[in-house]
């Protein structure tokens, strides 16, 4: 059979995935995807303020046990949110850290991570 | 291949904390850290520490390089002549944190160190003028400055990001190093997230 493609080149993205994980140091918190999402604004806004606190950011998945999640982030808006982020550093007077893992124009890039594919993986023999 | 540095660590007296401190960056990817202690007072040079290794486990151990560095606090009073000792000399990495104009040119121009290190917390006192900092990168010398504070404080995050903005803009981005200058392992950001605080200058 011969390969038969079509290559499409995306120049600008419109959205971006965040894979991200609030890490709170061993404190135990009760959290929903409303509550991760308002302290995803509360950190937008405590950066950037009220143009910060606009910018459109959507949870796609969220995990209440891990606290992991992916969130859609508009491209234009990507650097206000990763920024804030990295700097917001304390939820109800306890420390806590935004781990952002993978980030990518494309949402199935998040699933698989390159660096953990084995040689044994791409020989497989058919 | 690319390694990540973060050459501020603060150094604690706590060993256990210490070595928490580096397992957490270890693990969030650093390759090279260096450990600082840091000396307030210029003069009490030949009362310096020595330096510190902390041991980790093998695993830990492979990728995972631990430097040692000195950062002086310079003022008007400070006897530089003091720089060239022994137990400064016993430290990977000398830097020096000018804290008035005059130390500020004396560190551009005439000291003998890797780097030159900014403690932007609070507002700095005097203006980083164009012709000293040409001189700094002329002969090779690296600035730094430590985003710790913006984490740490909200407060300070102001200051930290009206003297980054301002620094920035004189210098055009050469030879600038980020480093966390970590207390506690909360403070410390994965590299790409650190990276990503430069373009908000």
């Amino acid at each position: 059979m011969e390969g038969e493609f079509e290559r499409i080149v995306l120049k600008s993205p419109q959205y971006h995935y965040m894979m991200v994980q609030l890490d709170l140091f061993g404190a135990k918190a009760n959290f929903d995807s409303d509550l991760f999402k308002n302290l995803i604004v509360k950190a937008l806004k405590g950066l950037h303020g009220d143009v910060g606190g606009s910018i459109a950011v959507d949870i796609i998945r969220f995990e209440k046990k891990s606290l992991k999640s992916i969130l859609r982030v508009p491209s234009i808006g990507l650097v206000k949110v990763w920024s804030a982020l990295t700097l917001y550093s304390s939820h109800n007077d306890k420390p806590c850290h935004f781990k952002v893992s993978k980030v990518s124009p494309h949402l199935p890039s998040l699933s698989v991570n390159s660096r953990d594919f084995t040689s044994e993986l791409l020989l497989e023999k058919v | 291949m690319v390694k990540f540095h973060d050459l501020n660590i603060a150094r604690v007296k706590d060993a256990v904390a210490q070595k928490h401190t580096l397992r957490i960056a270890c693990r969030l990817g650093y390759e090279v850290v260096a450990v600082t202690t840091v000396l307030k007072n210029g003069n009490e040079l030949t009362a310096a520490p020595p330096p510190i290794e902390l041991q980790l486990t093998e695993e830990e151990q492979q990728n995972f390089q631990q430097l040692s560095r000195i950062t002086v606090v310079l003022s008007d009073k400070t006897n530089n002549s003091y720089l060239g000792n022994d137990k400064i000399k016993s430290y990977d990495i000398l830097a020096v944190q000018p804290t008035t104009e005059k130390s500020f040119q004396v560190a551009c121009s005439e000291l003998n160190v890797d780097l030159i290190t900014f403690d932007f917390s609070t507002w700095l006192g005097f203006h980083l003028k164009h012709q000293y900092v040409q001189t700094a990168l002329r002969l090779g010398k690296y600035f730094e400055f430590t985003y710790g504070p913006a984490i740490r404080d909200t407060t300070c995050r102001r200051y930290v990001f009206q003297n980054t903005t301002d620094f920035v803009q004189r210098k055009e981005g050469q030879n600038t190093i980020i480093s966390s200058g970590a207390e506690w392992p909360t403070d410390l950001r994965a590299p790409y997230d650190v990276a990503n605080l430069y373009p908000l200058q």
